[in-house]
């Protein structure tokens, strides 16, 4: 999940990857001034048995998001479930202010039409064992667009000054006239903001959309190319995808098809000094990222 | 042979040499003039298929709407629409059980992703499917759960065979394909036997998990024997097509374009109307993309590469995804890719791919420099000429092939009836 997220694997690639040993640290860049550290844990009982004991202090001091993975296939339910208690009793004691978010992982292993069904018992069962801290719980799998759905929420939440490119999105699209703005995360493609004029059709356009644009970095960095914008329309339609600021790109859905293309893309470029101010730094996070086998 | 060029009132009297859609007619001359009598003469070959073609209408949706005495008689053609299923090329696929045929099928066709294909059940009984109305390609499955029985009359091998253009045979390559050679060898000879113009392709399928060594190998091995096979039952004559496939990534894409391309016979005409577009355009690449299953059915006369094609195919599933997520009304009747869809993505390396709808079914996609773009004005100019020229190349063809079955008709009627007086048409 790591690699598809930060480091640009296909979901097919992920194969190859090795069982993660002991704690693996990366320093991922995010939004250009924020650092994420994220702490990948693998999941066998040794280590598992580690992180509580000897280890305790140093992992669950200073986190401000504890990501735990649930293999939706395991045996073990038992197992994991204690696991998680003993994370969530860590984390009350070292940091209480921490945000849990549950993923229920490789739900692609279940047949569709059983996959609700189950996800909403593990869910309940989750939320109970949490109190007194709340948990969200996500339902994902690294073929399809959950994945970013979950992530997309959590990268949300670290995000220092969310409210403010809100209102500026807001403010933009009004101008321009258009039906939607979002802004996604340079290398991630999560997004991070938005903003809709009006009710759109599908409730989970967001993460289909990063799926999507990210799908295509892919394939054109197999011909040693990355793509720079995008213009998409039909008779109903006129979607732009360009580079934003530094660290963000930019997709505007205008639904009045008598606005050139050359207008919208002039605006553009004309907001982009504006947003660029927008971008601050407030000091490196932590999270904690822990796997289970 | 037709003439590679774009003049219209040529491509009309050079005729229709090449029939594919479900006549055979004999392999001599096959000219057919703007004469009454040579119209008549030819007509008579293919009178008798004709009618088989009717006979079958109800299953085979040969033609887009039942009655076929509408329009006829006014010779409105216009009405038409210009691409319906009667001018596709048809394309049986078989092969043993679990060879992959349905899969295939829902990969390349209905946009499945290769991995739910793991969920997809066994097919338990003799099964058809058409994907004639959404694509470029007229589109069968045949899929048959045990022996063939070509003695069945619930459906009518001959006819089927007939009217097919192309079979696709599907091998798997992960298993042992002893059974499976054998059944080739009597399907081919079977088909070979009731119409000798198919087309016989040969899928080394399933070769996602073998090394470039192995899938070599068995491909040789896989040829040779089936070639022996035939050289055994003095049938040299038949010639097979091998292609290794996957449905992991594009070689089954790849292996349907070039299937496909041998079934249609402007393809000379279609490429020449590329080349010519791409010189005065300065466009490096360009390929007729069937958008619904990212077969190419033409291209321009400079070389393919695998990568570049994968990249058309990646970007027309960009562009439909986005209209499905944005460019469709509320109400049903709305679909992603109209006539006005088009697309432009810059990548960083100064190529820019173009995207334009050219047909319900069809698209351009092409590849230029960014100085190229800079002349937009141009190239829109140009494509607005191809795109007629496209829209006419398939415009005769459709006039060719429904005056034959007007003809076929009349023909009919007058033979029916009893004392010998021509009947009017009803």
């Amino acid at each position: 999940m790591r690699s598809i997220i930060f480091a640009n694997y296909i979901a097919r690639d992920t194969r190859r990857l090795g069982a993660t040993i002991d704690v693996e640290h990366s320093h991922v860049r995010f939004l250009g001034n924020l650092v994420l550290n994220l702490w990948d844990c693998g999941g066998q009982d040794t280590f598992m048995e580690n992180y509580f004991t000897s280890q305790r202090d140093n992992i669950f001091r200073n986190v401000e998001v504890l990501i735990y993975v649930f293999d939706v296939e395991s045996r073990e339910l038992e197992k994991d479930m204690h696991y998680y208690q003993s994370c969530l009793e860590a984390i009350l004691q070292n940091s209480p202010d921490a945000k849990v978010f549950c993923l229920v992982h490789k739900m692609d292993l279940v047949q569709e039409d059983q996959r609700d069904l189950i996800f909403k018992e593990r869910e309940d069962d989750l939320k109970r064992l949490s109190r007194p801290l709340e948990c969200t719980c996500f339902r994902t799998s690294i073929w399809d667009e959950t994945l970013y759905k979950a992530w997309s929420s959590i990268v949300y939440q670290l995000i220092p000054n969310v409210q403010q490119l809100e209102t500026n999105l807001r403010n933009f699209a009004q101008i321009i006239e258009a039906d939607e703005v979002l802004l996604f995360e340079r290398a991630t493609f999560l997004v991070i903001s938005h903003y809709q004029c009006k009710e759109q059709r599908d409730a989970h356009r967001f993460e289909k959309i990063s799926n999507i644009i990210k799908q295509f970095k892919l394939s054109c960095s197999k011909l040693a190319a990355s793509f720079q914008s995008m213009e998409v329309r039909n008779s109903n339609f006129a979607a732009f995808i360009d580079v934003f600021t530094s660290n963000t790109y930019v997709m505007v859905i205008m639904s009045d098809p008598s606005i050139p293309s050359a207008a919208t893309l002039i605006n553009i470029r004309n907001a982009r000094k504006h947003f660029e101010k927008l971008e601050r730094v407030d000091g490196p996070k932590h999270s904690l990222h822990m796997r289970m086998r | 042979m037709w003439n590679s060029c774009t003049n219209h009132d040529s491509l009309i009297n050079s005729g229709n040499s090449e029939t594919r859609s479900g006549a055979t007619m004999s392999q001599g001359n096959k000219t057919y003039g703007e004469e009454e009598g040579e119209e008549d003469e030819t007509l008579a070959m293919t009178g008798v298929d004709e009618d088989d073609d009717d006979d079958d209408d109800d299953d085979l949706d040969t033609f887009t709407d039942g009655d076929l005495d509408s329009g006829c008689e006014d010779g409105v053609l216009g009405c038409r629409d210009p691409f319906s299923s009667e001018v596709k090329p048809r394309i049986l696929l078989m092969g043993l059980r679990r060879s992959g045929k349905s899969s295939i099928q829902k990969v390349v066709f209905h946009k499945m992703s290769p991995n739910e294909t793991l969920f997809l059940e066994s097919t338990n009984k003799i099964c058809r499917e058409d994907v004639s109305n959404s694509s470029f390609v007229n589109f069968q499955i045949w899929d048959f759960p045990g022996q063939i029985d070509f003695f069945d009359p619930t459906f009518d091998y001959e006819m089927i065979f007939r009217g097919t253009g192309a079979l696709i045979f599907v091998i798997d390559s992960q298993d042992d394909y002893v059974e499976a050679l054998s059944r080739l060898h009597l399907t081919v000879t079977r088909a070979y036997k009731v119409n000798p113009d198919i087309n016989f392709e040969v899928f080394i399928h399933k070769v996602d998990g073998l090394s470039d060594d192995h899938k070599i190998e068995k491909q040789r091995d896989i040829q040779k024997r089936a070639n022996d096979d035939l050289v055994d039952a003095a049938l040299e004559r038949i010639h097979l097509s091998f292609y290794l496939t996957s449905i992991y990534d594009h070689s089954i894409f790849e292996a349907f374009s070039k299937v496909v391309q041998k079934l249609i016979p402007e393809l000379p005409t279609l490429e020449n109307l590329l080349n010519i577009f791409t010189t005065n355009s300065a466009i490096e690449k360009a390929f007729l993309f069937d958008v619904v299953s990212k077969i190419y059915i033409a291209t321009d006369s400079s070389p393919v590469d695998m990568q570049t094609y994968e990249l058309c195919c990646d970007m027309i599933d960009v562009v439909i995804d986005i209209s499905c997520i944005y460019g469709v009304t509320g109400d049903e009747g709305g679909i992603p890719y109209d006539k006005e869809s088009m697309a432009i993505i810059r990548l960083n390396s100064t190529t820019v791919m173009y995207l334009k709808e050219v047909t319900k079914f069809l698209a351009l996609v092409c590849f230029l420099r960014e100085e190229s773009f800079e002349r937009k004005g141009l190239i829109d100019y140009n494509f607005h000429c191809f795109r007629k020229a496209i829209q006419e190349v398939f415009e005769v063809r459709l006039k060719v092939l429904w005056s034959r079955k007007l003809l076929s008709q009349r023909r009919r009627s007058r033979q029916a009836t009893p004392n010998g007086t021509p009947r009017a048409p009803s």
